[in-house]
Parts: structure tokens; C-alpha cells; sequence
């Protein structure tokens, strides 16, 4: 066996606070494999990455990069000597061309100290092909979707000589085929002798690219195991810690007479985003969406909630025609979106947890306009109970809590105004395994308590055990409407696709 | 077994105090000490009472630049609109000899339409006010010259100069009103759901509209409030020194901008207080104040006030770096 560690953390143990991130981790990373790293949110995989890529030091233990050992946090240091990570948020130039990511700081110069364009054009083009990747250098990163702008991040740490390369979510926001041409460009940098830390959510996913895994549990080191020797099943009981319910069944017996109609779009159209849409949400269902990236998925919630406008078409918003619909008349209206964006917009990060709760909220939290403050806390106290959000105080802010305890609070600010109708963008995307089962067992309360549900999603498992009704969207309009048992994996992917 | 009792509750120690909150108090406190201790005539009620009647004419400034600051936006046309209204004023009532009653209302009416004009323009055209405002400021400073010329070296009308020196309890007008808005102002910023939207607005501004804050009709009255407020201290001013006088409120924003900042404001929105910001304001003062006292040329002003505000930005910067990160 190749026992040829690239890089070993020894006893690594780090506290922010009272909260102990990580407790005495130690694991190798052998040379030229794709590593694994599993654990629910707050189990400490991000902070151990942090330590890795030289972001913040542990407060105690060792990390050995080849042999030596890192004394400095100092993420340009880890750079220097081959460490890299390719973020979830991108940090590509936009205005600048493919070869010029790939290749950036004007590596290549003529004698006059000029960038060398043809040396430029012919080494990405080489790189680009070392992959088979089909992609003109000369493009704009901007005008790729978001599969290549992520492959073009990779190349460049791969251009830059990397040797220890972090991948956090690759594949997040990624569509089927996409997320198959990234796992077969990960395979191939393996081949090249590059060694991958792998971040996923996935599992399906982790299981069939990496060769180990390595599985943390609240800032413990539970084991490392290689990836053909596990079942999925196992996996999930060492993250965990439990067993997990993990089928996909159809959690809701739909059936029932639908109530009367909350929201009705008639031939709703907006120019190069969405035209000729027409559904109807009644009361109490749970109305699902779906479509592949460019289908028009991106567009429509925001159209639905006010955020945009349409340029032809009839909106009734429980029955009536709303002069002004924008956002403040839809919330009045008892409309909500949660955003599928949580870093962009839906929380203020730099506020009290409290604040952010009572932000749509403010009439109802305040007499005469004067916010009633204890009133608030509690409120938001039942919440962080209600849905079991990890965090010390009602002051802590948003921005120092977990990615799953993070979009619990969003979700709490939105059923915090007693919506009679919330609009949920990809509700579970970025977050762990049990984070997102209670998601899940939220929103099948909702119709209950007489909240009607329209979720987008590009998970099928998702839509598939959540939704009555779901509608399909494929090209900008619909082109299906499933229920019942009709709501699987092939018919959804077949209208989607247009098979 | 024996219990040791915790004492881990509603219990500060001194490393958990924030103490980029209080800085602005605790520079205050020095430079008032360090003056107090080293030259006699600070502590005189006379140079103490010119300090506080200084402050309560620019005070209105600083309230809308802080507002302003809290959403994430800055009026740089206030300095301008300041001298506008001075003169503005003084034009109404020598020209057509319009009553006090009428020319003070009219020029804030206009003023507040300033507000407005700068307003329309960062929130439909969805332009930067920092590039607006520049715009604005350098329009209305050529109107307020072009209003100078046109009058000459006039003296303003009695009634007019008159206003600044109302006496209640043998003390200017004006720093009760100074007193009373900042008291006021300070509590309905803390606990007034329309001002606490300012704060959602400079937080996160997509946020914000998410949960019905109307950002855009928000943002309009500020500005417009802005103007209106730049307008108040102008014609105080104005009323002050009794003349036209060129150059009136040049760079004034810039003061503002540094005493709000002083006060844990931030250009990026989010932050800020009326009592710091004021308090930060005073800091400026009291550092000039010195100046004077320590008979240093008055023409190095701008250098302290400069070293002043890249400290404070500095020391910012290193005291509020987060402590906790995920």
C-alpha cells in the first residue's frame, strides 16, 4: 500500500470561543489521492480547511506538508508551497478571458515586458485540451456557465502548480451533465499526480470519485475509511451518529380536495426569461417547480414574489390584480420567499439574530411604532427553539453560525410572518444531511397549519417526496404539469430534458 | 460531591468589553483631560460655551450624514446646499423683500427638493450617490457663488442675523435644540421601527426588500431630510455671520463624514449613532479648540483633522476585526 502522506495533520484542536471546533483531529492525505471529507455542518470540516489552506491557525497540533512542518498561518505561505482551494463562491475575473484566469498575473511576457498573447492563447489551449475540455480561451469568463467558470478556477490552480488542491462543493448549483464533466476533470487531475481534498454534501457523489474518506462528527475525528469498503448507509450512521430514515418515499398522500386559489398566473411573460406561463396554487398543497439551469427556474420565483416585474400577462394575487406588486404589497398580501442565495440576500449577517427576525415583522413587534424589545427576544427565542437552531443567544449574528443553522434562521424569518403562501428557492441546497431532513419535515407541516408551498428545487428525491403537483419548465415555459405517482425521476427528467 | 459555583453569566470581564464601542467616549475624555490639565483657559465657561454653540450650529449636518452613512449612501452636496441656503435666504428677503416667514420656509422647500433631485437620481437611476452628489454638490456651489456675486458684499437683513442669537435661560436657542434632537433622535434610532429599516437597508439592502422594507421610498425621504437639514444649519449660519461670505461650508461634508465615522459609522452602512457621531463632532472641536490653545496656526487644521480620521479608521479596523469566524 502507498503509504506516502502528502500532508499530516497532527492532534489539531481549535475553539472559537466556547465552542470547540475541533477536537485533537489527526489524519494522513496520501500523495495523489482524492480525499474525502464528510460531516454534517458544525462537525469542523470547515474549519479544519481553514487551518489547511493557512487561514487560521490551530490553537493546538501540527500540520506536516511534505515532510515539514507549517509553522505559519498564512494563506499566500500555503500557496507558495502548493496548497489551494477552489471555493464554492468563485473567485473568478468576470471581465477578463479564459486564457487570462488561467493564467493570471501576465505570467507570460514578451522582452518589451508585454503580456505575450499567442504564448497566452497556445498554453490554455494546450491545458484546456490536456482535459478535452471544449472551451474558447478567448471568451469571456463571464458569458460561461457557472460548470466551466468553476473548471476554469481549477485549471488555474492546476496551471499555477499546485499539488494539494481543496474542493469545496464543486459540484453545488451544478446541473447532471455538468457535474459529470467535473467529477471526469477531478479523475483526470488525479491522474496528473494532484491531490485533491474533496468537500461534498453529496454522497453519491463522494463514493464514486474519491478513494478515501475521512469523517468528522461536532469537531471529532471518527475515521477514515477507503471509499470502496462503505456503503452509503454506513456513511450516513457515522456522520450522524444515527440511523438516518434515508428513502426517498412519498412523505405526503395527496388526494385531498385542493382549497381555493392563492396565486393564478395567466400567460406570464418577461422577455429572454420566462413566456406564456399559466399555473394556479391553491390552498394547502405544496406546489413543486423544476427545471434544468437556463430553463426559466431562475426567473419565475422572483416574478412570483414581486421582486421583478413581467412585461405581459395577468398576475392575481388571491384573486385580485394588485395595482403596485412589489415585495412590500406581496408580504401584505401574506406571501414569502426564501432566497436560494443565503449569502446574497435573506439574512443580515451583521445583525443580531434577534434583528433579523423581526425585520418583516416590525409593525406587529412595535406599538406606535416603538419596537417592543423583550417581546422580540421572545419571539425569537421560541423560533431558535421551535427549530432547534444551534446558537448561543438571540444576539449572536447570523454570520457566526453554521451554513444549516444559518438557513433554519431564514427559514424562521419567513414563517415568522404567518405567511398564508411562502415560496421556497432551493430550501436545502449547501447544507447537511440532518439539517436538511428537518427542513424537509418543516415544510410538510406547512400545509397543515393552512401555508401553502411553492418550491423550487433541483433535486428530484426533494420534489419527489415533498410535492402534490409539480410543474416542469423547459425552455422558458411549461411544458408539464405531474401529480401523484407520476412525480418520479423519469418523468420529470424526460419532460425537463425534452426526451 | 461539592459544587462549585459559575460566575460565567451576566458577567463582563474585562477582555469581553467591546471597547471599540466606547472609544470615541474614552478619546473624548483624554483630549478634554489632556487640555484641562495643560492650559488654563480651556476649562473657562466662555471657551467651553463657544465650543458646544459651534457644535449645535453643524449638529444638523452630522444628523443627516449619519442617517445617510447608516443606509450605505453619503450627500456630499450638503456643504453646497449649506451655503445655498444661507444666501438663498439673504436673496429672498433683500430682493423681493419677502418676510422672514416666507423666505425661510421657501428656502427649505427648495433645499428639500435638492434632497429630492439627488434622491430620484440614486434610487431610480440606481446611480452612486457618492458620483451623484459630487455631481450636486459642485452644481449648487456655483449657484450659491453666481447668488454671491449677484448681491455683492451685502450685510443680511436684521431680522435674519437676528435669528442666531434667541436666548432661553440666557443660552442660545440652539443647543437645546441641539440637546432635544440628539436625546430624541438617539432613542427613535434605537427603537423606531421606520429608522431601525435605515439600519436593515445599510445592512443588506437586497434583504431588506425581500421582507417589504420600501428601500427606494425610504432612501427618498433621507435625502430629502438631508437637504432640508443641510438647509437649517446653512440659514443658521448665515444668520451668524451676518454677511455674504464666499466660500461658506466648503468641505464641511468631509467634516461630517469624520466626526459620523469617529462615532463607529462605516462607509459600507449598517452602523452608526447620533450621540457618537455628535460626540465625534465634538472630538474634532475640542481637537481645533486645542490647536488654538497651544497657539498653533490655524492653517494645519486640515492636517490634524486628516491624521485624526486615519487613525480612528486604523484603530477601527484592528479593534472591531472579527473575533469569531466560520
Amino acid at each position: 500500500m502507498a503509504e506516502n502522506p502528502i500532508l499530516l495533520l497532527e492532534g489539531i484542536s481549535k475553539s472559537y470561543g466556547p465552542v470547540k471546533a475541533l477536537k485533537e483531529v489527526s489524519f494522513a492525505i496520501r500523495q495523489g489521492e482524492i480525499h474525502a471529507i464528510l460531516g454534517e455542518n458544525g462537525a469542523g470540516k470547515s474549519t479544519l480547511v481553514k487551518i489547511i489552506k493557512g487561514e487560521t491557525r490551530p490553537d493546538t497540533g501540527k500540520l506536516v506538508f511534505e515532510g515539514n512542518e507549517i509553522k505559519v498561518a498564512d494563506p499566500l505561505f500555503a500557496n507558495s508551497i502548493g496548497i489551494t482551494m477552489v471555493h464554492q463562491e468563485l473567485t473568478v475575473f468576470d471581465e477578463l478571458t479564459v486564457a487570462e484566469n488561467i493564467f493570471p498575473n501576465n505570467i507570460f511576457r514578451t522582452k518589451l515586458g508585454l503580456i505575450d498573447r499567442r504564448r497566452l492563447r497556445q498554453q490554455s489551449e494546450e491545458q484546456l485540451a490536456l482535459f478535452k475540455l471544449q472551451i474558447n480561451p478567448a471568451e469571456k469568463v463571464a458569458n460561461l456557465p457557472l460548470a466551466e467558470q468553476r473548471i476554469v478556477e481549477i485549471l488555474r490552480a492546476i496551471a499555477l502548480k499546485r499539488k494539494l488542491i481543496i474542493l469545496d462543493e464543486p459540484t453545488a448549483g451544478l446541473n447532471e451533465s455538468e457535474t459529470r464533466i467535473l467529477i471526469s476533470l477531478v479523475q483526470k487531475l488525479r491522474e496528473e499526480g494532484i491531490t485533491i481534498i474533496y468537500i461534498s454534501h453529496r454522497i453519491a457523489e463522494v463514493l464514486e470519485i474519491s478513494d478515501r474518506i475521512t469523517i468528522l462528527r461536532d469537531g471529532n475525528y471518527i475515521s477514515t475509511l477507503p471509499a470502496t469498503e462503505v456503503s452509503t448507509a454506513e456513511l450516513i450512521r457515522l456522520m450522524v451518529g444515527r440511523e438516518v430514515d434515508l428513502l426517498y418515499t412519498k412523505k405526503r398522500q395527496s388526494g385531498q380536495t385542493p382549497g381555493d386559489c392563492l396565486l393564478e398566473l395567466e400567460q406570464v411573460g418577461k422577455k429572454g426569461f420566462v413566456h406564456d406561463i399559466s399555473l394556479k396554487l391553491h390552498r394547502e398543497e405544496i406546489l413543486g417547480v423544476f427545471g434544468l439551469q437556463g430553463s426559466g427556474v431562475e426567473k419565475l420565483p422572483q416574478i412570483l414574489y414581486g421582486l421583478d416585474t413581467c412585461d405581459s400577462g395577468i398576475v392575481r394575487v388571491k384573486g385580485q390584480v394588485l395595482r403596485r406588486r412589489d415585495t412590500a404589497a406581496m408580504l401584505k398580501k401574506g406571501f414569502i420567499y426564501l432566497n436560494d442565495n443565503r449569502k446574497r440576500a435573506g439574512l443580515f449577517l451583521d445583525m443580531s439574530t434577534a434583528e433579523n427576525m423581526a425585520c418583516p415583522r416590525l409593525d406587529k413587534l412595535s406599538r406606535n411604532s416603538i419596537l417592543k424589545k423583550k417581546e422580540m427576544f421572545r419571539y425569537t427565542d421560541d423560533f431558535i427553539r421551535k427549530f432547534g437552531i444551534v446558537i448561543p443567544s438571540a444576539r449572536t449574528k447570523p454570520k457566526n453560525l453554521s451554513g444549516g443553522n444559518q438557513q433554519k434562521l431564514m427559514f424562521s424569518v419567513c414563517l415568522g410572518t404567518e405567511p398564508e403562501c411562502v415560496i421556497l428557492n432551493e430550501p436545502t441546497r449547501g447544507i447537511d444531511i440532518g439539517a436538511k431532513a428537518e427542513i424537509h419535515r418543516f415544510i410538510l407541516e406547512l400545509p397543515r397549519s393552512r401555508t401553502s408551498v411553492i418550491l423550487f428545487s433541483s433535486e428530484l428525491p426533494e420534489l419527489i417526496s415533498l410535492c402534490d403537483r409539480v410543474i416542469v419548465l423547459r425552455n422558458n415555459a411549461v411544458v408539464g404539469e405531474l401529480r401523484g405517482d407520476d412525480i418520479n425521476e423519469e418523468q420529470m427528467m424526460s419532460l425537463a430534458a425534452g426526451g | 460531591m461539592q459544587t462549585i459555583p459559575t460566575r460565567t453569566r451576566n458577567h463582563l470581564r474585562l477582555g469581553e468589553v467591546n471597547w471599540g464601542a466606547y472609544s470615541i467616549y474614552i478619546v473624548n475624555i483624554l483630549a478634554i483631560a489632556l487640555l484641562a490639565l495643560t492650559r488654563k483657559n480651556f476649562l473657562r465657561y466662555a471657551n467651553l460655551y463657544s465650543l458646544v454653540f459651534g457644535l449645535s450650529m453643524e449638529f444638523l449636518l452630522v444628523l443627516a450624514t449619519t442617517f445617510l452613512l447608516i443606509m450605505g449612501e453619503v450627500d456630499l452636496s450638503i456643504g453646497s446646499v449649506f451655503a445655498f441656503a444661507g444666501v438663498f435666504t439673504g436673496y429672498l428677503m433683500y430682493i423681493p423683500e419677502l418676510p422672514i416667514w416666507v423666505s425661510i420656509p421657501i428656502t427649505l422647500c427648495a433645499t428639500g427638493l435638492i434632497g429630492l433631485i439627488n434622491g430620484v437620481l440614486v434610487v431610480r437611476l440606481k446611480a452612486n450617490s457618492l458620483m451623484i452628489t459630487i455631481g450636486t454638490m459642485i452644481l449648487f456651489r456655483g449657484i450659491a457663488d453666481g447668488l454671491i456675486n449677484y448681491l455683492g458684499g451685502i450685510t443680511y437683513a436684521d431680522e435674519y442675523r437676528a435669528i442666531v442669537g434667541f436666548k432661553l435661560l440666557g443660552v442660545n436657542f440652539t443647543i437645546f435644540l441641539m440637546l432635544a434632537a440628539v436625546l430624541v433622535l438617539e432613542y427613535l434610532l434605537l427603537n423606531h421601527a421606520a429608522f431601525r429599516r435605515l439600519f436593515y437597508i445599510g445592512s443588506n439592502t437586497l434583504s431588506a426588500r425581500l421582507y417589504g422594507v420600501s428601500v427606494g421610498r425610504i432612501k427618498l425621504s433621507v435625502f430629502v431630510a438631508s437637504g432640508v437639514l443641510a438647509g437649517m444649519a446653512g440659514i443658521l449660519a448665515a444668520s451668524r455671520s451676518g454677511q455674504t461670505v464666499w466660500n461658506t461650508g466648503q468641505g464641511l461634508e468631509f467634516k461630517m463624514i469624520t466626526a459620523a465615522i469617529l462615532g463607529g459609522a462605516s462607509l459600507f452602512g449598517g452602523k452608526g449613532s447620533i450621540v457618537k457621531s455628535i460626540l465625534g463632532l465634538l472630538l474634532i472641536a475640542v481637537i481645533l479648540n486645542g490647536l488654538v490653545m497651544f497657539n498653533i496656526d490655524p492653517v494645519w487644521t486640515n492636517v490634524v483633522v486628516g491624521v485624526v480620521l486615519i487613525i480612528a479608521i486604523f484603530v477601527d479596523t484592528r479593534i472591531n476585526r472579527e473575533k469569531v469566524e466560520y
